[in-house]
């Protein structure tokens, strides 16, 4: 596969504080790379670096094949998008000049109407950016850093702050950019959003990348074990429990079986209701989450 | 290029588009002038007055003792007299144009000179009157600024010294004489007597730009830094100086806008008696705009919130505008204000701008007037340069 970046042993430091004590992180054509970690973790400053927002201390970086000494170098610049955190324009503008202005920037830029298009804002193009909904904002935050049709997009906490339907909108805009091969550099709070969204994720705690791997394989190693709650009618008696052979805890008013496989304790309980005539109701399942990955790596929660 | 009029475009639309930075950068100043003229073109002088009077005695060596009355009686309403109108500073007959120089510049309101044959010529007058034979009066030199309030008033009360001694010389001889004359020497340029509105025009031609300074650079450039605007601009390809000129010539666009407007107010409406058309004044004024511009900057980057940058703008805003004679002329000030109006660049620029326009003359040298706010322009710019360059590490 492609290498887009490359980071090798990066530091940065702010005084006598280390924020970043030597981070390696790839990033490969076409994935969505989610960069998770707690405030202060060192996450923004990384990103910040990539973005050429912020001078690298030690390390090396390499964008599109090319060494970078010191900060991010103009051209480097023409290829990537950026979208920063709850991003405002000018006030008493338009939706159409600020891409305008935008574009300006670039050498080689698409035309304002295409991008509108894109981002399908086609209607609010000549209204005032004051004027636009949370949601309308954070796509005209994307149409801004798409103007150069970039090969690499980062977006910081791209969903904050929205309601549920802007959130969604937002995210079949990223997997759409994802349809057209654009490499995506996403950090995130929202696990649901790092899980919906993610090929790959890396988890950033005190300067320092904890675990890279794919969601699906952070949380099977690292989440712990599924749960799965359940009532029956009637109450069967402790001995009827005990022929399971499980170890199931009583929480509240329903049962509650922990399980690394859990379509064969599914099969396990349906064919124990058969036989003692039972009515399995309320069944849930309860699966570990990225959030469950990071408590157990580092003993805290992503928000602490 | 295409960057830079991008941003110096859509800079201006966005003030333009806004009614409140309108009101605030037109109107407000065109209503300020108006306001300032009807209220306070009839004032008088009220409360007690103190001029800074330098006499220079060249006949103190004399045989006759004339000119040493003469300084007895300005003594005698001098500090520390009670009721004194006038502080003395002595100086000797040698050091004439250092006391001219402190006239012309402030440093006093008036200079007396008692000539060589102050005494001789009294005497002669006296004799000769006595004759009833035709003489000369003796004269006193003082010099002054016309154009300049507290100067003027010195020489109406000096004008009214040599009309009481006179008084005494006819009273002690018993006959209508008149042995003192006053002798105008006139320094700075002669110009008419301005009215209220032409004196304080050129003060809100200064007051306007630096307004705009405060109101739309350091809160858009606030606005800017803290909804990470700027950050999101340092992403991209674009050169900073892209920004830093289209956002600049923007505000310029806007003074210059201003100067116009009230310009053509003051002469054509408010009946301003000022050369708004001189090229002098104007070159002034975009040297001005700058300067401003680079106090926002500095204002701008220096606090983030757009309350403190609100809070700091009227810091800045209203001892600056006080101490620098707009609305009204400033003497006889204690000391540790002056400090503040020798450093205040809004009394150089309305300084300047008086006498380019024509209306009077400057009291501080015209390279001070280009010098100290100059340094206030370099200090400014060398603030939020840094603060910017260290905000980036």
């Amino acid at each position: 596969m492609e290498k887009i970046v490359e980071v090798k042993g990066l530091r940065k430091k702010y005084g006598h504080f280390e924020a970043l004590k030597g981070i390696d992180i790839t990033l490969y054509k076409g994935e969505i790379f989610g960069f998770l970690g707690p405030n202060g973790a060192g996450k923004t400053t990384t990103v910040e670096i990539l973005e050429g927002l912020r001078k690298p201390g030690e390390g090396e970086i390499t964008f599109f094949s090319e060494k970078i000494s010191g900060a991010i170098p103009p051209r480097v610049k023409e290829k990537i998008g950026v979208v920063l955190q709850e991003t405002r324009f000018l006030d008493h503008l338009k939706v159409k000049e600020i891409i305008e202005l935008f574009a300006s920037f670039f050498k080689n830029a698409k035309s304002p109407e295409e991008i509108i298009k894109m981002v399908q804002i086609e209607e609010k193009a000549d209204d005032y950016t004051d004027n636009l909904s949370g949601g309308q904002r954070q796509r005209l935050a994307i149409a801004t850093a798409l103007v150069n049709d970039p090969e690499i997009i980062f977006l910081d906490e791209p969903t904050v702050g929205l309601d549920p339907q802007s959130r969604e909108s937002v995210w079949e805009l990223i997997k759409m950019l994802k349809k057209e091969g654009k490499t995506i550099f996403l950090t995130t709070h929202y696990m649901e959003e790092a899980q919906a969204l993610c090929d790959r994720i890396s988890i950033i705690d005190r300067g320092k990348i904890i675990v890279s791997d794919t969601p699906k394989n952070l949380v099977r190693n690292y989440g712990g074990k599924s749960e799965i709650d359940f009532k029956c009618d009637p109450v069967p008696s402790q001995s009827i429990i005990d022929d399971l052979k499980l170890h199931v805890s009583v929480v509240d008013d329903h049962f509650r079986i922990e399980t690394d496989n859990v379509t064969k304790i599914l099969e396990v309980l349906v064919e124990w209701s058969k036989k003692f005539n039972l009515l399995i109701t309320d069944i849930s399942l309860v699966e570990p989450t990225l959030e469950d990955v990071f408590l157990s790596l580092t003993g805290r929660g992503l928000r602490d | 290029m295409k960057a830079f009029w991008k941003f110096f475009k859509l800079h201006l639309l966005s003030d333009v588009r806004n009614r409140r930075s309108i009101f605030w950068v037109v109107i407000f100043p065109v209503l300020l002038l108006v306001l300032l003229v009807l209220a306070f073109s009839n004032l008088g002088i009220n409360g007690a007055l103190n001029f800074r009077v330098i006499l220079i005695n060249e006949a103190g060596t004399s045989g006759f003792d004339f000119s040493n009355r003469i300084v007895d009686i300005v003594k005698s309403i001098s500090f520390p007299s009670k009721n004194a109108v006038f502080t003395l500073i002595e100086m000797n007959p040698n050091q004439e144009d250092l006391a001219i120089k402190k006239v012309l510049y402030s440093d006093a309101d008036i200079l007396i000179v008692i000539p060589k044959d102050f005494d001789s010529s009294i005497a002669r007058s006296v004799l000769l009157s006595k004759l009833n034979i035709n003489f000369s009066p003796a004269t006193l030199d003082v010099f002054y600024v016309p154009n300049r309030a507290s100067s003027s008033l010195a020489e109406g009360m000096i004008e009214g010294l040599a009309g009481k001694i006179n008084a005494f010389f006819a009273g002690t001889l018993g006959q209508k004489i008149s042995p003192v004359v006053v002798k105008d020497q006139i320094l700075g340029g002669i110009m008419s007597s301005p009215s209220y509105t032409d004196f304080v025009t050129p003060g809100i031609l200064v007051i306007a730009p630096f307004t705009t300074g405060l109101l739309l650079v350091a809160p858009k450039l606030s606005f800017l830094r803290s909804n990470r605007v700027m950050r999101r601009y340092s992403s991209t390809p674009m050169n900073p100086a892209s920004f830093f000129f289209g956002f600049t010539f923007s505000r310029v666009a806007i003074m210059v806008i201003q100067y116009i407007g009230l310009a053509l107010f003051a002469v054509f409406v408010m009946q301003a008696s000022v050369d708004v058309f001189s090229l002098d004044a104007f070159f002034y004024y975009l040297f001005s705009c700058a300067v401003y511009t680079a106090i926002g900057f500095a204002v701008g980057v220096a606090v983030s919130s757009a309350v403190a940058v609100s809070a700091l703008s009227s810091v800045i805003n209203l001892p600056l505008e006080f101490l620098a004679g707009i609305y009204f002329p400033l003497f006889n000030l204690p000391w540790y204000l002056k400090i503040f109006v020798y450093a205040n660049p809004l009394w150089y620029a309305t300084n300047a701008m008086r006498e380019f326009l024509r209306v009077s003359q400057s009291p501080s040298p015209m390279w001070m007037n280009i010098f100290i706010p100059g340094l206030w322009f370099i200090i400014s710019m060398s603030f939020a340069l840094t603060k910017r360059a260290a905000e980036r590490k």
